[in-house]
């Protein structure tokens, strides 16, 4: 079109000048007209029936607990407005005195989890779920177990108390087997533990009562047995307490959470230990270090000269040595083992060489069988492997598979899919439609802990109540329900029927425990308000070893052309359970600090020679099977082992955990330990292969070196005891010549000390920043981008410390926990344009979000760099922002946040003390940072400095106190406590 | 210029002011579910405050009342009247108040049965009642409640005499500065009684006022040059610990901004 024929064509209408007038005229009224509409309208909703103790704005807590395996967390939820917002420990419960772990923080991502189901499905006719009320759940139950003719299986977790019951019933009645599944089972540790004791059971190792600790790939720090007792206990016997502290040391191929925690890591050649231990044992045997006779177990115990043993674990002749005399001369040593790691092909053998360990040296009495895990219960793999022989003869016509995913924990050459799906029946009761329910024709799905009555019992003689704490979300009926239902039903004995509401059902239950004898109302309230009953008798019986033990052990040399696989249960997902959990899935792994992602963990040197660099997707094959995933290179590995962690590598159970990563259970070779039952982990010989394809590993960290600045500092023993008192922390200030006024704190002055010795890095205390003030979660894209928005990290730094040839002789691995210092003379504060961030009266360092313009200057002048910045909005899918706390603002695009010492919880402590017309306690206070009351083993301590008698106080003058880069002369609020190193000899 | 721009133009024009009118000058009006009236409830039937808004002193949200709560007396009280029967018109204030033809907030004619049985129905149903909030302080904005009345502040001081008005309207504009305000006026008060006891005040820099004004403690060499220790806060047992004097301070510093946003 010509500009003519556009002409005449305007002609008579509105042309383009005049058109761009008129919307200007528009576009000014409609700016004016939208500065002074009236603002939204809240609406505010009265309760039709008001429910009892709510008061809107008032938070209550009800105990509860959350049954995750191994030994599940006895747990206090804090309750908005009917809504679960936070989980808190249960200070009554000796076994986790108080303390979680980060997966029992994050399962508040688990009850609003967005991909829950949310009613009973059926699989109809044309192969497609649909959706059907519980009542036609119930009776679809009921007709399939009257037409199942032949076996029934109902394969399960763990479960105790009066749920196991039900099912044990449910079993009866239905000529059920049970198969209780645990892919962490630690048949090794059982079946030796028979062998040697004749019990069959998991006990408590008392560890606390050790001075030296002598562990072989026991990760208890992270999963393994009761990880939140277990960090206790060590940090019991590890802290300094004024006059000495106990050494530990870990022997593992691969340096994890737990060995990054030990005085020495030895990397020990994959699953040699027990050529390990019997070297040791038969050092001490030849130079008398004994203090009983060694019996005569193994026969070929001679045959471990300390050269045969070098030369099969990869460990010097001088370390083996000095492991024997330092186990011996101590005081009181004591060795553990058994960790789902190295647990091959008869790793019984090792547990029963770490009993003869403690026995011959006369430790053995630190075990205790009287204080049993109930996870002693779980059933070996075998029991599994049996399951599925039967469901591939085709002998299975019913499944009922509850809180359990074997089609995604069993390792794919059992071929468990393949024999499940020949199965006539699978009902599937589970939250989440994960890998097996997946294939299920019938869904009845289970309610979250926090919304259904129960208990569950995690060490023999502690028993909790699982307290519903809020409405069902999807006014669902718990799965013990649906069994009560079922079972009333297909029983036809009038008399035998037990009772229709499962509460009544479990209150008799309880009735069998009132000892006491009193009033069972009385008795009933006082343990549902106390969470349970507990066990706080730490006495027990010691056990005697059986002598005449005979095990026939051969040497194994290992061909040295392929490398191992070293599996590694994870401490934010377990066994993969707690996958689609986004949380968790940001929450960064403790030595990699890689996020939402698989990665498998390469020796750099190994690496070098592959000529695979960090990111590099790496083939792996083995057994005919093979994943693909991306490299992490690092020293902490020996080079003759790979190692990959469990959790990822979901094919379903929802937009988190689908998709993402690999699996590398699926690697193993259909091989399982005769002896013990247990899978065998070592089957896996893999080949590594470079693929050609390179992505980004997205990590939080980037620099694991110090760079020489001194930022995690450490005090050798001796200066500790020395009598020099002098202060060791400077700080770079000079007073006379200071810029800075002076601040004059009148009531209080917040500070926090953190012992850098004590911290295990859980990572518990992030999950529970995430949870109580609302930080949002960004996904990996982000966090790729450097833009997470934690605002508690654990820095981990990692220098190799090499000989003068080159060799590595040992790696210091030291972690941080990093929040905002809240620095006296803050960097971030005077450069801020609006004053949004500024100095309270009470030494905190405080963010105004609705004065902040985002700038972003005070992160850029922040010496720590802490602040986070808000890139975008970030919204979770509902329900998930149901957990929301409402005391603390949501923040939106555009706004800088960080730690604020949960500002918001001191002032309902104030609050509170203000009504009692009384001053604040120190329990009071205690409780108020998430990260303080989330930690378990007690290494970080809010309080006020004000006040000489706190404890922070007492600490932030202790010998080992210093600030990080003192020498900015920040003064900031958050004191470190120096890590206690060892005296280099 | 064409004659349709002007059209548009005037349009817009037109369009304009009606949007200023209804934005600015009009004042906004709630459409409640129900014509509930304070003025019959708190004025004539004389009902307290924190009868119905029983959180008031525990929580930072005042609370409304549940509909069971409303049905504790509502399941008596029906308001209904024949309109043959003089004796239910009754005076209040010098008004007639006429339960079967009532003017409600001046705008519109309410019989007081028919919205009772509004509640009933919410009742029979267990619904909730969804009412529209248009007294409130804005959203990055924390307010509690609580301290306010555990001073002792008389809900009128904020609300008005809401007996008086069936619809109360905010009788100020709930910004920063009005807040600010009233704290500052009583904190004068309180200094100057302060004063009273402590002559020293008056000579003390603003700087000092605000910290004393912020933790409620002063240091005393600040009050007294001529400081005695036997004037201390006895309750500090370390010699070098400053010595502070206690000053009665309820009334917050509004000056340090995380008190309300953060």
């Amino acid at each position: 079109m010509s500009m003519k024929d556009k002409k005449e064509n305007n002609k008579g209408t509105l042309n383009r000048r005049d058109f761009l007038k008129a919307l200007s005229a528009i576009g000014g009224a409609a700016v004016i007209s939208s500065g002074c509409t009236p603002e939204p309208l809240d609406k505010l909703v009265s309760y039709a029936v008001p429910p009892d103790n709510v008061i809107p704005g008032i938070a209550n807590y009800y105990t509860s607990v959350i049954p995750n395996s191994p030994v599940g967390t006895p747990v206090v939820v804090r309750v908005r407005e009917g809504r679960a917002i936070k989980v808190e420990g249960n200070s009554n419960d000796p076994v986790s005195s108080g303390g979680t772990s980060a997966e029992d923080q994050a399962t508040l991502q688990t009850l609003y989890d967005p991909d829950r189901i949310k009613q009973p499905l059926f699989r109809n006719n044309r192969q497609n779920l649909t959706a059907i009320t519980y009542v036609a759940a119930t009776d679809l139950l009921v007709e399939n177990i009257k037409n199942s003719s032949k076996k029934s299986y109902i394969i399960s977790n763990n479960t105790t108390g009066t749920c196991d019951q039900l099912l044990n019933s449910f079993a009866e009645k239905t000529n059920a087997k049970r198969v209780k599944y645990e892919p962490l089972a630690y048949e090794n540790i059982k079946y030796a533990n028979e062998l040697s004791y004749g019990k069959s059971q998991l006990p408590t190792y008392h560890i606390e009562k050790a001075d030296y600790l002598l562990s072989f790939g026991a990760d208890f720090l992270e999963t393994w047995l009761s990880p939140i007792e277990y960090s206790k206990r060590f940090t019991e016997m590890h802290a300094f307490d004024g006059k000495t502290r106990g050494t530990f040391v870990h022997v593992d191929p691969k340096l994890t959470l737990t060995g990054s925690m030990a005085d020495e890591w030895i990397p020990i050649a994959p699953f040699k230990n027990l050529d390990l231990i019997l070297g040791i044992i038969n050092y001490i045997k030849l130079n008398k270090l004994n203090v009983r006779p060694v019996p005569n177990v193994f026969a070929n115990l001679s045959t471990y000269s300390l050269t045969q043993t070098s030369n099969l674990t990869g460990v010097s002749e001088d370390t083996i040595v000095n492991i024997a005399k330092d186990f011996c001369n101590s005081k009181s040593a004591f060795a553990i083992g058994g960790g789902y790691a190295s647990s091959a092909q008869d790793d019984y053998k090792t547990v029963v060489a770490i009993n003869l360990l403690n026995e011959i040296t006369g430790n053995g009495d630190k075990i205790d069988f009287d204080n049993t895990l109930k996870l002693s219960d779980a059933s070996k793999f075998s029991e599994m492997q049996s399951f599925i022989e039967d469901a591939k003869a085709g002998n299975v016509d019913f499944v009922l598979i509850y809180n359990s995913n074997p089609v995604y924990n069993v390792p794919s050459s059992f071929g468990f899919k393949e024999a499940f799906k020949k199965v006539k029946t699978r009902v599937s009761a589970s939250m989440l439609n994960d890998e097996t329910t997946e294939l299920c024709d019938l869904v009845v799905p289970d309610l979250h802990p926090f919304e259904k009555w129960g208990d569950y019992e995690g060490k023999a003689g502690n028993k909790y109540i699982m307290q519903p704490v809020m409405k069902p979300l999807y006014d669902g009926v718990s799965i013990e329900q649906t069994l009560v239902n079922v079972l009333n039903r297909i029983e036809t004995d009038e008399s035998k029927k037990i009772d229709s509401d499962f509460y009544n059902y479990l209150r008799d239950q309880w009735k069998k425990l009132n000892l006491a004898g009193v009033n069972f109302e009385d008795f009933w309230n006082k343990t549902v308000k106390d969470g349970g009953i507990f066990n706080n008798n730490d006495n027990y019986r010691t056990t005697t070893f059986n002598n005449n033990l005979k095990i026939s052990n051969q040497i194994n040399k290992s061909n040295n052309d392929s490398l191992n696989l070293f599996i590694t249960p994870s401490y934010r997902f377990y066994d993969g359970r707690s996958s689609n959990n986004s949380w968790l899935q940001e929450l960064p792994d403790l030595l990699t600090t890689a996020v939402w992602d698989s990665w498998v963990e390469i020796n750099s040197k190994l690496a070098e020679k592959l000529d695979i660099k960090e990111g590099d997707f790496v083939e792996l094959s083995a057994n005919n099977r093979k994943i693909v995933t991306q490299a992490y290179l690092t020293p902490a590995i020996r080079p003759d082992t790979l190692s990959i962690s469990m959790g990822q590598g979901h094919s379903a159970m929802g937009r988190y955990a689908k998709d993402r990563g690999v699996n590398p259970v699926d690697l193993l070779s259909e091989s399982v330990d005769d002896k013990s039952g247990g899978l065998d982990l070592g089957s896996a010989k893999v080949q590594l292969k470079k693929t050609g394809n390179w992505e980004k590993l997205v990590k939080v960290q980037h620099s694991f070196s110090q760079e020489n600045r001194d930022i995690v500092q450490t005090i050798p023993m001796s200066k500790l005891l020395s009598k020099d008192d002098h202060h060791h922390d400077h700080h770079g200030g000079h007073k006379e010549y200071d810029m800075y006024r002076e601040y004059d704190y009148f009531v209080h002055k917040w500070g926090m000390t953190i012992d850098l010795d004590k911290c295990t890095g859980c990572g518990s205390c992030i999950v529970a920043c995430y949870a109580e003030n609302n930080i949002p979660v960004v996904g990996k894209e982000q966090v790729g981008n450097g833009r997470h928005m934690s605002w508690l990290t654990l820095e981990r730094f990692q220098d190799e410390i090499k000989d003068e040839s080159d060799q590595t002789i040992r790696i210091d691995t030291r972690i941080l926990p990093q929040m905002c210092q809240h620095c006296e003379n803050a960097p971030c504060e005077p450069v801020c344009p609006v004053f949004a961030t500024y100095h309270n009266p009470e030494g905190i360092n405080l963010m105004v979000y609705s004065r902040c313009v985002g700038t972003r200057y005070c992160s850029n002048n922040c010496s720590y760099k802490v602040r986070r910045f808000n890139w975008f909005t970030y919204e979770a899918p509902e329900p998930l922002n149901l957990q929301l706390n409402p005391d603390v603002t949501v923040r939106s695009k555009g706004v800088m946040e960080k730690c604020n010492f949960c500002f918001h919880k001191i002032g309902i402590a104030k609050d509170k003390a203000k009504d009692e017309n009384r001053k604040m306690t120190d329990d009071e206070i205690a409780t108020i940072t998430a990260c303080q009351s989330a930690c378990g083993c007690g290494a970080i301590e809010f309080g006020d400095l004000n006040d000489p008698n706190s404890k922070v106080a007492k600490l932030s003058h202790d010998k080992r106190a210093y600030s990080l880069l003192g020498e900015l002369n920040t003064r900031p609020s958050v004191k470190y406590l120096k890590k206690i190193e060892k005296d280099k000899a | 210029m064409s004659k349709k721009l002007i059209f548009i133009t005037l349009g817009t024009l037109i369009a304009t002011l009606l949007l200023v009118y209804f934005g600015f000058i009009k004042e906004y009006e709630p459409h409640q579910p129900i014509a509930f009236s304070h003025k019959i409830h708190s004025g004539v039937n004389n009902i307290p405050c924190e009868y119905c808004h029983s959180y008031v002193a525990k929580s930072s949200q005042p609370g409304i009342p549940s509909v069971m709560q409303c049905m504790g007396c509502h399941k008596y009280v029906n308001a209904k009247y024949d309109s043959d029967d003089p004796k239910r018109i009754y005076e209040y204030n010098g008004e007639q108040i006429d339960p079967n033809n009532y003017l409600y907030d001046g705008r519109k004619r309410i019989i007081f049965e028919n919205e009772i049985k509004k509640l009933t129905g919410y009742w029979d149903r267990k619904e909730p009642i969804v009412w529209v909030n248009y007294h409130y302080v804005a959203e990055h904005a924390k307010f509690p409640h609580k301290p306010h009345v555990r001073y002792g502040l008389e809900c009128t001081t904020c609300h008005g005499n809401v007996e008086n008005i069936d619809q109360p309207r905010p009788i100020v504009k709930i910004q920063m500065g009005w807040c600010i305000s009233c704290h500052e006026e009583k904190l004068d008060i309180n200094f100057k009684k302060i004063a009273e006891k402590h002559p020293g005040m008056q000579e003390l820099s603003e700087f000092d006022k605000r910290i004393m004004a912020y933790t409620g403690r002063i240091r005393a060499e600040k009050l007294y040059k001529d400081y005695d220790h036997q004037l201390g806060d006895k309750h500090s047992d370390k010699d070098d610990a400053p010595k502070l004097i206690n000053i009665n301070q309820e009334v917050a510093w509004l000056k340090d901004c995380g008190t309300c946003h953060y």
